[in-house]
């Protein structure tokens, strides 16, 4: 009886011990088979952190693979202000270390969160001097900042990229899907300090290809120097450059006067980060007459040697009475040109007519767009002959009731000089990726012939007596001939009638005559006390040309000589 | 005699899963170390790079323009007969960039191996016991710290 007992004990705690045993396996079973997904996602939640990984957006180069827009590591400061001992000293700090307004950081410090971002980007001076004060509950993000070394050189053309690294101007905007690159992410394990330790899985990000412009620093530079003298001198309001070559209709060169430095844009006038040579129209004057020039030698209507006569300064067409600056009697088709008479180019057009005239200024390029591959280009006003007036005949030869931009003028003058041919104008020449394969290249584009070689060395060398004895002689220079054409167009006032006041002189031209290098358009918007293209934007063409042949010329010399010297090894 | 199978057994199992628990400890002790070391490089790197930056901007035509030219309004390019041009005494391969902010192509197609090195080094962690993925882990350590 006794081990009856025992027995039925035994096999009481026995049973005990199994029910309990069959409960956890059943437990664990539950666990594993039921809740094992969702268990799983709650521990990789808590040990895994999902990072994506920024690329790095792709550089931007000069012709000669000089960095005008970079990448540069920057630290963002953030502020855990829970973990803060006493806010109104680290505030004080902090505005004595960064100058950042005292409302500004209150309102950010005292959130009472646990991360609340402070300054993005700071230069790498800021962040040592944050990291000096050793102030708990702040801390640092390393991100990519873009950065423009050479400042506000070309700042227009290359325009800038925002906080996130989005281009928002120019060509930063313009290339923005080429050169953003695309993002990687990781998945790393982290511990409970939130510290990253291991990269589980891993897709590395594409960094941005990289844009090689067709713009030379120096020559960029050159053109800078000049237009910032000119500004200066002349108190203008606004000023514009552009250098192309010619031959394949590659920009050289394209500044404005005023400008901004892109690695502070938000401290910039909204209006000096506009591209004036792009996006400002005007009444470009007198450089307008190389269309009436053209299409009369053209045509054949007239030649060299045939004279006009120029009413001595004053002569009606239709109820307007048109001025010249100087009374001229009698002028040759040449002199009506260099010495730029409006009533002799108004003769010449009204032989023409209408139709002629708006056929060759739309041929050159008028009242379109270029083409150009940047934002922001307009395509200025070029009335059709329906809509002219009796008095139009009179003003759009001489470059009024029509508007152009800097950039139409300078493709305009680069096609006389590229033997009539138009060329379409482009400020990119290839798209590489990181490791230097070309992904897309831009070839010269021909766009149209405009007149004919005979034609346009005919105006050339009309051209080249603007400068010789024309209106045009502070654009001389010793060295070459140099070919162009002065304007000074007066501006509108708001009545509508023609200013007085207000004027804004150009010169558009190309050098050496003989052999165009490069073809210049300047403009100048209200100088003051002088106002005429031939005294303030001509001698700016001198000083350009003098400068930038001779470094292409030096350019092309040390690039015979390392063809020599590779060929002699 | 099966008792003392099951006895080895039981042992075997519980030396391995200790040594499988020690494995992982160890990689987590190395991922704090690679993770010191990568800061301590990473922040090299990154000062590298802003000081190149600065070599930019002290080089960059703007800079030297404006500081050479400082006043000196009628600066001129010298004429081609007061200049003299000799041929560079190496020839650079092509894709060679002087800036220093991109490798040649070259280095380039290096730091692309190292990359996809390091990606087959995370997954070999998953697969491969700890000495031999620690080996692999210092020989690429080594050869980071000599191109860099």
């Amino acid at each position: 009886m006794h081990i009856g007992i025992s027995h039925r004990r035994f096999r009481a705690v026995i049973f005990i011990f199994l029910f309990f045993f069959v409960l956890c396996i059943l437990r664990l079973l539950y666990i594993q088979l039921f809740k094992s997904s969702y268990l799983s996602h709650i521990a990789s939640q808590q040990h895994n952190l999902y990072i994506e990984l920024e690329p790095l957006r792709g550089a931007i180069y000069d012709r000669n693979l000089k960095p005008l827009a970079v990448n540069l590591p920057s630290d963002s400061l953030y502020a855990s202000s829970r973990q803060f001992k006493n806010k109104e000293k680290v505030i004080l700090q902090l505005v004595d270390a960064l100058g950042l307004d005292y409302s500004y950081l209150k309102g950010r410090i005292y959130r009472n969160k646990a991360f609340v971002w402070l300054v993005r980007k700071l230069s790498w001076e800021q962040a040592e001097k944050i990291r000096q004060l050793k102030i708990e509950g702040l801390g640092f993000i390393r991100e990519s900042k873009r950065s423009y070394p050479n400042k506000n050189l070309a700042a227009q053309t290359i325009g800038f990229a925002g906080l996130d690294n989005v281009g928002l101007e120019g060509l930063e905007l313009y290339y923005n899907e080429y050169l953003k690159g695309t993002s990687g992410w990781t998945v790393m394990l982290r511990d409970a300090k939130q510290n990253k330790l291991l990269s589980q899985n891993l897709l590395l990000p594409k960094d941005g290809s990289e844009l090689i412009l067709t713009i030379d620093e120096f020559i960029q530079f050159v053109a800078e120097r000049e237009l910032e003298r000119v500004y200066k001198i002349f108190k203008a309001k606004g000023a514009s450059v552009i250098i192309l070559n010619p031959k394949t209709g590659e920009i050289l060169a394209m500044a404005n006067r005023p400008t901004y430095d892109p690695n502070h844009p938000q401290v910039s006038n909204v209006d000096f980060r506009r591209n004036r040579a792009l996006c400002d129209m005007f009444e470009p004057g007198s450089v307008f007459k190389i269309v009436a020039a053209s299409a009369a030698l053209e045509e054949g209507r007239f030649n060299e040697s045939d004279r006009f006569f120029c009413e001595n300064g004053s002569y009606r067409v239709a109820n307007h009475i048109l001025h010249d600056h100087h009374a001229h009697g009698w002028l040759t088709f040449a002199q009506v040109f260099s010495e730029s008479s409006n009533i002799g180019t108004t003769k010449i057009a009204q032989g023409l007519g209408p139709d002629i005239i708006y056929r060759y200024a739309a041929s050159f390029g008028f009242g379109r767009q270029s083409g150009l591959d940047m934002p922001g280009e307009i395509s200025g006003v070029l009335k059709e002959p329906k809509d002219w007036s009796k008095t139009t005949i009179g003003a759009v030869p001489i470059g009024h009731e029509v508007g152009v931009t800097a950039l139409q003028l300078a493709c305009a003058i680069s096609s006389i000089a590229n033997d009539g041919i138009l060329m379409r104008p482009s400020i990119v020449k290839a798209i590489q990726d990181t490791q230097g394969e070309i992904i897309k290249e831009y070839k010269p584009e021909e766009v149209r012939r405009v007149i004919s070689s005979k034609t346009a060395k005919r105006i050339k060398d009309i051209l080249v007596l603007a400068t010789e004895e024309g209106t045009g002689k502070l654009a001389r220079v010793s060295d070459f001939k140099v070919a162009g054409k002065t304007g000074t167009a007066q501006k509108i006032e708001p009545d509508g009638s023609y200013s007085h006041s207000r004027y804004i002189a150009s010169f558009i031209g190309f050098a050496p005559a003989e052999q165009p290098l490069v073809a210049v358009v300047v403009t100048v918007d209200e100088p003051r006390p002088y106002y005429f293209g031939g005294v303030v934007a001509a001698p700016v063409f001198k000083r350009i040309v003098q400068d930038v042949v001779k470094y292409l010329k030096l350019q092309r010399n040390n690039d015979a000589i390392s063809e020599i010297a590779k060929k002699t090894r | 005699m099966k008792l003392k199978y099951f006895i080895i057994c039981l042992m075997a199992l519980t030396i391995l899963s200790l040594v499988y628990a020690w494995q992982q400890t160890e990689i987590i002790k190395l991922a704090y170390l690679e993770n010191n070391k990568d800061k301590v490089c990473k922040e090299l790197l990154d000062r590298n790079q802003y000081l190149r930056y600065n070599l930019l901007s002290q080089q960059s035509a703007l800079n030297l323009g404006n500081k050479f030219l400082d006043g000196a309004d009628n600066f001129e390019i010298p004429q081609q007969s007061q200049m003299l041009s000799l041929p560079l005494p190496i020839d650079r391969p092509q894709g060679y960039l002087q800036d220093g902010f991109r490798p040649t192509q070259k280095a380039g197609i290096k730091l692309k191996r190292q990359e996809t090195f390091l990606v087959s080094i995370a997954k070999l962690q998953n697969a491969l016991p700890l000495l031999i993925v620690r080996s692999f882990i210092n020989k690429q350590a080594q050869a980071q710290d000599i191109n860099r």
